[in-house]
């Protein structure tokens, strides 16, 4: 089974907060018989020292040579992983002119992007295909399927809606399809393993995907992955400013 | 990424919370997680409980039983309204940084299931 999970395996549960969340949730009487909400504090891990044994055998991108790249490339679910920015390797350069790289991480590893569309943490190195609709650093008339597949997948097929196929290009393990979103959405995506035999995963991309009214990228979308990049200006938030849960009828 | 890329143990723990006491110190830095939706959703739907906030800065989806399942996370702003962040993905699906420029905005995130069949899609969203 394909699995991207692990981002917050590594991060540590080290307390609950309980008493803030009683007046921090409105909850609609709607509301299903449902877990528990309660918030709960995490501590970022220390990030990885270097990719495990397990990945470099399969992805030959992280045997390449080290590009150290700034911090600020490390989103927020790859701090919870454990990304390493100081370890990463460039995969390719992908359509719009982002570079692309390869962190290890606690249990995997993550890959960051110069716009932050290609960003994801795996702990697996099977083929997944991720779907972004609408992303700061994505025109807002286009969709994105990226991923990592494997040493030995050079080339993956994306099967459209309307039954036509799009051959893409693996560089660096990483693959990206960016196309219209009027165009036929991607469907599937397809390879061959080293078998011969045809293996496919699903592109993810939702149904509604064309009809998505994606925000105009901001201009404060700058190349996070180049030393001495900093996050965009503006206020910090509160951390008092507690999220508001609400039941939609 | 498929979000990355949430542990089934580990969304568990945020559901059921840690044990009160377990609390350590010296942390560089902290994340607080706040759980919503958990509920079984609709095949192609939206959950109908949504999260609100500006300090909310990753937004993640996440179905905890077996096999694979497609989730999908959406942030929107609600002055517009605009989507800023919307991603699918197998298993989990979350915002990676694109609510990075957008700190001071009042959000809404939500998650959904993208599968054909009726699953459990945990959200949660992150604060500083």
């Amino acid at each position: 089974m394909r699995r991207r999970t692990g981002v917050l395996a590594a991060a540590s549960v080290v307390a609950v907060t309980a008493g803030a969340a009683g007046a921090a949730f409105t909850v609609g009487a709607s509301r299903p018989a449902a877990a528990e909400s309660r918030p709960t504090q995490m501590v970022m891990p220390a990030v990885a020292e270097a990719f495990s044994a397990k990945i470099a055998d399969r992805l030959s991108v992280a045997s390449s040579s080290v590009k150290p790249i700034s911090e600020a490339a490390v989103f927020p679910s790859a701090e919870l992983a454990g990304a390493n920015p100081a370890e990463a390797r460039f995969a390719r350069t992908a359509p719009g002119g982002a570079s692309v790289y390869v962190m290890p991480s606690k249990e995997g590893f993550c890959l960051t992007s110069s716009f932050g569309v290609e960003a994801g943490c795996y702990t697996s190195t099977e083929v997944d295909a991720s779907a972004v609709i609408c992303a700061p650093g994505l025109p807002p008339d286009q969709l994105e399927v990226f991923g990592v597949a494997p040493d030995g997948v050079d080339t993956l097929e994306v099967q459209l809606a309307d039954g036509t196929e799009r051959s893409i290009r693996v560089v660096g393990n990483v693959f990206v399809y960016r196309a219209p979103r009027t165009d036929p959405l991607p469907l599937t995506v397809s390879w061959s393993n080293a078998a011969g035999v045809l293996e496919r995963v699903d592109a993810n991309v939702p149904g509604d995907a064309h009809k998505e009214r994606c925000a105009t990228p901001k201009a404060s979308v700058e190349d996070v992955t180049t030393p001495g990049a900093r996050k965009p200006d503006g206020p910090e938030p509160d951390p008092s400013d507690a999220p508001v849960l609400t039941t939609i009828p | 990424m498929r979000l990355s890329r949430i542990s089934g143990s580990l969304a568990f723990a945020i559901l059921v919370s840690a044990p009160a006491g377990a609390i350590t110190s010296g942390s560089a830095s902290a994340a607080t997680a706040w759980p919503y939706c958990g509920w079984q959703v609709a095949p192609h739907s939206p959950c109908s409980q949504v999260a609100n906030g500006t300090a909310i800065y990753l937004n993640m989806a996440h179905y905890p039983g077996d096999g694979t399942v497609g989730v999908c996370e959406r942030v929107i702003t609600l002055e517009g309204p605009n989507t800023i962040s919307r991603r699918c993905d197998n298993t989990t699906a979350d915002s990676a940084g694109d609510l990075a420029p957008y700190p001071a905005a009042q959000k809404q995130a939500s998650v959904g299931n993208d599968s054909a069949w009726k699953h459990t899609i945990n959200g949660i969203v992150w604060t500083p």
